[in-house]
């Protein structure tokens, strides 16, 4: 029995032992299959990790090329601005700039960047400064503000943008400079201005020039009354009588009056231009001799090149110029002093500098320098003005320089003045050289009074110019038929032209001009000796008539000797 | 009694009730972890997605992996590492447990079947069945875990949804009549059983589970492709219901099929005692980390 007992329950035992085996082992075996398989997993993680990590890798790097070719391309754009651009933060450290800006700065880009933008650029900094301070705190941008800066070329004018610089909260952290030179822009800027200036200082003294003209005409008219009617009467006088004297005063003040107008009309540039080929040395020669002579205490210096080219002018006009030019010199003198003239050939590239822009070609540089009082500015700007003068007004005319001017400016020339206060002025003239051979000097004619017999029309619509001159032709010995205009004097002469021997035209008349006058009594007889006169000087007009064949002319006011001489050449 | 067509209807009835109630919100996450017990591709990411949209499951897990017994060297506040450090199966388990757990706990305590028993009995044969993949079969035994917990989950559904028939029903199982099989067909026209693999279906569990589920009372009528997990089921049912971790005291237990299946599944009787020793430590281990609270 308990053999039996024993084997059984050892069988139970072992039985057991078997189910535990069993049991242990397959979950052994499982667990361990869980393990290699979690172990595989992992490893699959791993390498899976590591395949991404490449990838990200991969990605990175692109990127990087990616971001670095961006970098090159901004910096290629910022380069190949015009404008100067720059980037600060808010201590003033320059974090980045363009070729330009460091150009500026004289050194190479890693030399400024890091730096302060005070400490290379330290001045205007409290302005700047401010600028900054606003973009700064206000986050937005400043535009526009014009500044200096001083570059390696010196100082420059630019107009700057400043744009705040926001990081990625929207703070504002720096400053970003857009900047373009606009110094070559306000260089163009001023000098339009100044030939603007210039424009309308031309365009004043033409309009000024037209008024004086028509001024002048007027004047000459009436001066002619006052000068015919004293003339008369002197004749009539007993050279003992007081009368005499007061009539040659008379005649003395006419003289200054057409004097005065007749500047006024070489402002106007309309004067009797007779051009020829002069030489200017001479002329100043003679000037300066006969204006030596009256004004002793004056030293006149002459340094004149010699074999100086001719100029073309009217000699008259230019001496009466050059004495204007000693008269002014002198007054400002005063008391004594010195004047050099000088003479020079020089050409078109020789006169830099002017505020006018000369043409090409060669010219004669006149210099009149005196020792005097010299002007500041404000008078130099005004001192060509037509009655502008520093002389008080019983002393000045202020038409002395203007008439200067005219004439100049009419024989195509150029001048200018230098002058400071203290310490003298001059005066520089610039006329174009002549190619030409230099004239002869003739003598100065002094017109003599030629009395002489004939019958002269006389062709006037100012009432008191009729009357004067009929009395004048009559005291000369010619008869005289009046015409008060043109359609008048036209058939005067159909009904005389057998007697008539010459007629004296007025050239500006009112219905019917002095040139169709000239033109109807041309045919009537083609032969006809005409003389024009006018008020005006002789312009283009009188100069067309007389081409078509005028056989003289005479300017108002005239005296009775210059008349009787016109008269005497033409008949 | 005619109880085709009515059975189908009442049935279908109450799946609809079902998944129209709260018990519905642990469909997501139960179906979920199945999937991925099933999956070979899953991954730990899977399972983390899962667990994360669940605020008590979240903080259960993370519990876990910084509790004392797995003691990770820095505390861990991430579902996926707590997963990676407790790991994958255990999560998978402990995920399914705890959403079941509650689901057995909102109802009020059974007449004559308090929660716990219903809990505990649940634990105890899913575990028990799970160790017997794993020791007879040599098999994982997740899909038998999950069933286990799952198998009587008509009762609580019974309860809440057709009281009055239940209450009925407890009576005449507590006067010992018949069977609660038997019972139930009589007076519903369909048992606990058949009730659960509905709704299992209506979740889209695998039909494995679910055929082993619907049969866990009638283990020799299924198919064969499904007989083993079946039978496995209804022998650590009655297992457990013999050594007391049953469903209720007074329970019948089918001797002759429980016989037969265990000769078929060729487990030797002292094989599930040795197990159920390895199952109850771990049981207690689950009770001590507070499962059942």
């Amino acid at each position: 029995m308990d053999k039996r007992e024993n084997k059984n329950s050892y069988r139970e035992k072992i039985s057991l032992l078997e189910l535990k085996i069993k049991h242990l082992k397959n979950d052994l075996l499982l667990t361990k299959k869980e393990n290699e398989s979690a172990i595989a997993n992992y490893f699959e993680i791993y390498s899976d990790v590591e395949k991404k990590v490449a990838e990200r890798t991969k990605d990175v790097n692109r990127l990087k090329k990616k971001l670095e070719q961006k970098a090159k391309e901004l910096e290629l754009m910022l380069d190949a601005s015009p404008g100067i651009i720059f980037f600060k933060d808010h201590e003033q450290i320059i974090l980045r700039g363009n070729k330009k800006f460091f150009k500026i700065t004289g050194l190479p880009a890693h030399e400024v960047i890091g730096k302060r933008y005070t400490n290379l650029f330290p001045e205007g900094r409290d302005e700047y400064l401010k600028a900054d301070m606003e973009v700064m705190k206000k986050g937005k941008p400043v535009l526009n503000r014009k500044e200096s800066i001083r570059t390696s070329d010196g100082v420059r004018s630019i107009s700057i943008d400043r744009i705040p610089y926001k990081d990625i909260d929207g703070h504002t952290s720096g400053v970003i400079g857009f900047a373009l030179d606009i110094t070559d822009m306000e260089r163009a800027e001023e000098e339009k201005k100044r030939l603007e200036t210039q424009l309308q200082y031309a365009q004043k003294m033409e309009s000024i020039g037209t008024l004086a003209g028509g001024i002048a005409h007027n004047f000459n008219n009436l001066l002619m009354g006052i000068l015919g009617n004293s003339s008369l009467m002197l004749m009539d006088t007993d050279p003992e009588s007081p009368n005499y004297h007061y009539l040659k005063t008379i005649e003395q003040l006419v003289k200054s009056g057409s004097d005065l107008t007749r500047q006024l009309l070489n402002y106007a540039r309309e004067s009797d231009f007779q051009i020829k080929v002069w030489d200017l040395n001479s002329l100043v020669r003679e000037i300066s001799s006969t204006f030596g002579v009256a004004r002793k205490e004056i030293v006149i210096h002459l340094d004149l090149e010699a074999g100086l080219a001719g100029v073309k002018v009217d000699r008259d006009l230019i001496e009466q110029s050059l004495l204007n030019l000693y008269i002014n010199a002198a007054d400002a003198i005063g008391e004594s002093g010195e004047l050099y003239i000088k003479t020079v050939r020089i050409t078109h590239k020789d006169i830099k500098k002017k505020p006018f822009n000369p043409k090409p070609g060669s010219y004669v540089l006149l210099t009149i320098r005196d020792t005097g009082s010299g002007m500041d500015e404000k008078t130099k700007e005004r001192i060509f003005d037509p009655f502008f003068t520093t002389k008080g007004l019983a002393k000045g005319t202020g038409l002395g320089l203007a008439s200067v001017y005219g004439t100049i400016k009419a024989h195509l020339g150029y001048i200018d003045v230098s002058s400071e206060k203290g310490k003298g002025t001059t005066f520089y003239i610039y006329l174009p050289a002549a190619s030409e051979e230099i004239a002869e000097i003739p003598k100065p004619q002094q017109p003599e009074l030629i009395k002489g017999k004939g019958v002269i029309l006389l062709i006037d619509d100012e009432e008191i110019v009729i009357e004067t001159g009929e009395q004048i032709l009559k005291k000369l010995g010619y008869t005289v038929i009046k015409a008060g205009n043109g359609s008048r004097a036209l058939e005067l002469y159909k009904e005389n032209s057998d007697k008539i021997d010459m007629v004296l035209l007025d050239m500006i008349m009112p219905e019917m001009s002095g040139g169709e006058v000239f033109n109807r009594l041309r045919e009537i007889n083609p032969g006809v000796k005409v003389i024009l006169s006018s008020g005006y000087s002789l312009d283009g007009y009188a100069r067309e008539i007389m081409d078509r064949g005028c056989n003289g002319f005479i300017q108002k006011p005239f005296s009775i000797a210059e008349l009787s001489q016109k008269i005497m050449n033409t008949l | 009694m005619d109880t085709e067509k009515p059975n189908k209807s009442s049935l279908d009835d109450i799946v609809e009730l079902v998944n129209d109630s709260e018990i519905s919100s642990i469909k997501n996450i139960v179906s979920g972890i199945i999937k991925i017990i099933n999956d070979p591709k899953s991954t730990v990411k899977d399972l983390n997605e899962i667990i994360q949209i669940d605020p008590p499951l979240s903080s259960r897990v993370l519990r876990l992996a910084n509790s004392a017994y797995y003691c990770p060297p820095k505390k861990i506040s991430e579902i996926i590492r707590a997963i990676i450090w407790v790991g994958y199966d255990a999560i998978k388990e402990l995920a399914l447990s705890q959403k079941v757990c509650k689901l057995l706990n909102i109802n009020e305590s059974l007449q004559g079947c308090s929660r716990s028993s219903l809990w505990k009995h649940s634990i105890s044969v899913a575990m028990l069945s799970k160790m017997i993949y794993r020791r007879e079969y040599g098999e994982r035994g997740d899909n038998m875990y999950a069933a286990g917990l799952l198998h009587d989950i008509g009762l609580i559904i019974l309860e809440q949804f057709r009281q009055d028939e239940f209450k009925a029903i407890l009576e005449k199982l507590n006067a010992g009549e018949k069977d609660i099989i038997s019972i139930e067909s009589e007076l519903l026209g369909f048992d606990h059983a058949e009730l659960a693999k509905a709704v299992m279906e209506s979740w889209n569990i695998p039909k494995e589970l679910c055929m082993a589920i619907g049969n866990h009372h009638n283990p020799l009528d299924v198919d064969k492709r499904y007989s083993r997990m079946t039978k496995t089921l209804f022998v650590a049912d009655c297992y457990c219901q013999e050594i007391g971790r049953g469903l209720c005291d007074c329970a019948v237990i089918d001797r002759v099929s429980y016989e037969n299946c265990l000769n078929t599944l060729k487990i030797h009787k002292n094989a599930l005692n040795l197990i159920m020793e390895d199952a109850e430590k771990e049981i207690l281990k689950m009770e001590q980390e507070g499962f059942f609270s």
